[in-house]
């Protein structure tokens, strides 16, 4: 094989006299004005350094290409003879893209030298050398560990490692998952094929009994104190989903403080006359407040919408999901139609389907298709819920307590309930303007429950 | 009667079995063991292990008579051939008392006896006196191996037709030796009895010897081995054994042509095996038979919740270390161990101890152009390597093949001395995902004759220096 090709280091300078005795006020790299792949000339302009006095520009050493920017712009402190890029020299860079670099800084070279081959007047590399794709892209510090085919592939299908999971060992990026992410079959190869055959025939029956594999203790020591437990389907589920909306459904949270007062207080009363009928229900507060996003919902039917890529669903039907805390983790159960629904109705529904969700009895219609969902978690004294979207919905209210609190009415002290909600929506679908209504409008209603009754 | 219970009960202790049963204990699980016979299983008592030892005496012998090449001067050499089973023996025996030392250590019950299912989480256990006791299983794991397969009119009498396991401990040596089917079992008796003075006949019905080889390395075997004396017949078949006092009078009928008729002192069919699938209880369970095999998911698991098959029974490629892995890969599921990945089934190596050696990893040349894939070809001869010269062992090839396209290394092939030591390098290069250009960017030592899987690399791509 071909000698080794050197790499060139640009470094930072002594800018003042003082500065090694105080390294910590090393000087800023302000900006880069080279990229990598650029050929740049002795004495180019690379990079702007600034110091607490002055703005300096740092020249190349000598003519070539620029290989790596190591340091990043904006890093403060940087020493004198911090190595800040690498730049192959002419001769070196030539050598690189002929296929036969050695270790990582060449093989960026060639890389290099591959992006723009288009441009540039590299010679052709012989037919016998491999396919150079080689380098850079995996190996930004950024990305994950990744195999060299994974890295290649990488590069032949313009996947940018960083964005991946691995799933090779210890989390390696493989190639598989840069195929799928490129949305290539892995059954390109008959190989891969033939074993996606042998995993999927026999195993339907297999997979749906999947938690069978837990039925032994369902927890493993790994040391003193700490026990790997196996995810539950449902907790995979959860943890899936959960993941899917904070990562790629754009929250935005409003806020807002409402007088309990007339809810306490109306609830009182209806639970009494309850009692005294020998009914067997009790209403309770997160039933207001099921009505009053209902009623909501409907007063301002913008926010009643789903995002759907291209298009937008606006539903006439208000089906409010209702977070219920199981042994297994969260689910929630929808009352249809909650808009046209009575508090005692209700109150029934909520509770016969939290017990159907408690006993993990959910069938799948009355878990899917809310068009929004409530969050309350006031029972447990927790003053404001900032709950995660249940996708594919636009709105989520996360319920805090009803507390006493010093309100000011009037320009006067007084002691009133204050619970305080808050609202997460899509702003995909639904803009600041319209979750404020909404929130106006749950609001309205529940300082005002009598009206909501009729 | 409540009756004792384990977190995993492994039915077979071979080397599937044992190493499950103690990554389970590493992983805090209660296990017990339950083996008819002998720990270590055929593997280590009567396969990989005796064989190997019985190799290196044919193998040895084989260098005496070539004492010359080497300068040395040994005259009247022999062999006691008691002797040579006795060793064969030992070794077996050591490592069986080593794999039980183990198992203690590990705090595993071993429990004596034959292992079926009793129906969900229930274990039984008949022991050789045949009483029966229950034990209670929260997970179970099928390691019952396989046997020797036998063709009907060609059964295995143990006298004059051997199964691999009578080939093993021959108490005189047949001057004429038919061995039936040349996949590594008859090939390995093969070799060592040729090597020890049998004149060595090989009959197999497919097209070449070796058969689940890279078709040059097969073409190579085929001729080193006339060359050594054997009598090969491919695409024949042993249609009829008749045996006399002490021979077998046998008819080979090739696919086309004239059948002929040929006497042996011995015979040792070696054509295939068949997985342990009876008396384990599965009739009524979910656990599904395919002819002799369980079928398993790429976790192990069968259709039967909480019941796991790994090694032999659980169907092909028959070989210890595919067992070992899905033993260890079926033990950390049922714990629930994180990070875990399915065995990929084309990077599993083979390893066949004759004269030469030959180990393979991935696809032949073959199947990788029936995949479709562009490939490359790198090879590199024994005669080029100065360490083999050295050795005296100048015959052989390490053969590589890369995807054109993306440099993968997609298979490794090698005949010649010492190769099944050679293979693990392309296993781990596999396993990572390298390209050509890693192989090529590694340094070799010199001399080794490891130099040759470097020097074939580059012949992929053209740059090879000693050739």
């Amino acid at each position: 094989m071909s000698g080794v090709t050197d790499s060139i280091p640009i470094e930072m300078p002594q800018l003042s006299a003082g500065q090694d005795e105080d390294a910590s006020a090393g000087a800023t790299l302000a900006s880069w004005l080279v990229a990598v792949g650029d050929l740049v000339e002795q004495g180019e302009v690379v990079a702007e350094l600034e110091t607490d006095k002055a703005t300096v520009e740092l020249e190349s050493p000598v003519a070539g290409r620029v290989l790596e920017l190591i340091v990043a712009e904006g890093t403060e402190g940087v020493v004198p003879g911090t190595v800040l890029g690498l730049l192959a020299s002419d001769e070196a860079s030539e050598n690189a893209s002929a296929g036969s670099g050695d270790g990582a800084a060449s093989a960026s070279a060639s890389v290099s030298a591959d992006m723009d081959s288009g441009a540039s007047e590299e010679p052709a590399p012989p037919a016998n050398t491999p396919p150079e794709y080689s380098g850079s892209v995996g190996e930004n510090a950024d990305a994950p560990r990744s195999t060299p085919l994974a890295r290649r592939a990488a590069v032949a299908n313009e996947v940018d490692l960083a964005e991946l999971a691995g799933t090779g060992a210890g989390g390696r990026v493989v190639e598989a998952d840069v195929l799928r992410a490129a949305g290539q079959s892995e059954g390109a190869s008959a190989v891969a094929a033939s074993e996606e055959q042998r995993a999927s025939a026999p195993l339907d029956s297999i997979a749906s009994a999947a938690p069978v594999v837990a039925s032994i203790d369902e927890s493993v020591a790994l040391e003193e104190g700490v026990r790997s437990v196996r995810l539950s389907t449902m907790r995979k589920t959860i943890a899936r989903r959960m993941t899917e909306s904070k990562q790629q459904v754009p929250h935005f949270y409003l806020r807002m403080r409402v007088r309990m007062d007339e809810v306490v207080s109306v609830r009182a009363r209806l639970n009494e006359r309850l009692a005294a009928e020998g009914r067997d229900i009790r209403i309770s507060v997160n039933d207001f407040v099921v009505r009053a996003l209902a009623l909501g919902l409907r007063d301002v039917p913008s926010a009643n919408v789903q995002y759907a890529g291209d298009a937008m669903h606006a539903f006439e039907r208000v089906d409010v999901s209702v977070a219920v805390a199981t042994d297994g983790g969260l689910v929630t159960p929808v009352i249809r139609d909650a808009d046209r629904k009575g508090l005692t109705t209700l109150a029934e529904e909520v509770k016969f389907l939290a017990g159907l969700a408690r006993d993990g009895k959910l069938k799948p219609e009355q878990y899917q298709g809310g068009t929004a969902t409530i969050s309350n978690l006031g029972m447990y004294g927790i003053e404001s819920v900032y709950p995660i979207l249940n996708p594919p919905q636009a709105c989520i209210l996360g319920v805090g307590a009803a507390e006493e609190q010093a309100v000011v009415v009037d320009g006067e002290l007084q002691v009133g309930r204050v619970a305080s909600l808050t609202l997460a929506a899509d702003h995909r679908a639904v803009d600041g303007a319209v979750g404020a209504q909404l929130l106006a409008s749950v609001r309205a209603r529940l300082i005002d429950p009598l009206g909501m009754m009729l | 009667m409540s009756s004792e219970r384990f977190d995993v009960v492994v039915i077979g202790g071979g080397p599937g079995g044992y190493p499950a049963a103690i990554r389970a204990r590493q992983l805090g699980l209660s296990v017990a063991l339950v083996e008819r016979e002998h720990l270590g299983g055929v593997c280590l008592n009567w396969g990989c292990i005796p064989t190997k030892a019985l190799l290196r005496t044919s193998e040895v012998h084989h260098l005496i008579q070539r004492a010359d090449d080497f300068g040395l001067n040994v005259e009247g050499v022999s062999f006691d051939l008691a002797k040579v089973v006795k060793r064969s023996r030992q070794v077996s025996k050591r490592l069986n008392t080593g794999v039980k030392a183990l198992l203690k250590k590990n705090q595993v019950t071993v429990l004596d006896g034959f292992g079926r299912l009793a129906g969900p989480g229930r274990v039984a256990v008949e022991s050789a006196d045949g009483s029966v006791s229950e034990i209670e299983a929260g997970s179970i794991i099928l390691a019952t191996g396989a046997r020797a397969r036998s063709l009907p009119g060609l059964e295995a009498d143990g006298k004059l037709i051997w199964a691999y396991r009578e080939a093993m401990v021959p108490k005189e040596m047949p001057r004429r030796l038919l061995v039936v089917g040349s996949g590594a079992i008859g090939i390995e008796f093969a070799s060592f009895y040729n090597d020890l003075g049998a004149e060595v006949t090989v009959v197999e019905a497919l097209p070449r010897i070796l058969p689940v080889e890279d078709e040059e390395i097969s073409g190579i075997a085929h001729k080193q081995f006339e060359k050594q004396g054997f009598t090969i017949h491919v695409n024949a078949t042993v249609s009829s054994l008749e045996k006399g006092d002490d021979e077998v009078t046998a008819t080979i009928t090739p696919e086309s042509g004239e059948a002929t008729v040929a006497t042996f002192d011995r015979v040792i069919l070696a054509v295939g095996i068949v997985g342990n699938v009876e008396n384990l209880g599965l009739e009524g369970t979910g656990v599904e038979v395919d002819r002799t095999h369980i079928v398993t998911n790429e976790w192990t698991e069968t259709g039967e919740a909480g019941v796991y098959a790994i090694g032999d029974v659980a169907g092909p490629p028959w070989l210890a270390h595919k067992a070992t892995h899905e033993g260890i890969l079926c033990a950390d599921r049922i714990a629930g161990s994180s990070g875990l990945h399915p065995m990929k089934p084309e990077r599993i190596p083979g390893c066949t101890y004759c004269r030469p050696q030959i180990a393979s990893v991935g696809l032949t040349e073959s199947a990788a152009k029936t995949a479709g894939r562009e490939i490359r070809i790198g090879r590199f001869p024994f005669r080029g390597n100065g360490k083999a010269i050295a050795l005296g062992e100048m015959e052989g090839v390490v053969k590589t093949i890369f995807d054109a396209r993306t440099g993968e290394l997609l298979g490794a092939h090698m005949i010649g001395a010492e190769v099944t030591e050679l293979i693990q390098g392309f296993v781990v290069a596999m396993n990572l995902e390298t390209t050509e250009a890693d192989l090529m960017h590694s340094v070799f030592p010199h001399p080794t004759l490891s130099e040759m899987m470097h020097e074939s690399t580059l012949d992929a791509y053209d740059q090879a220096i000693h050739i």
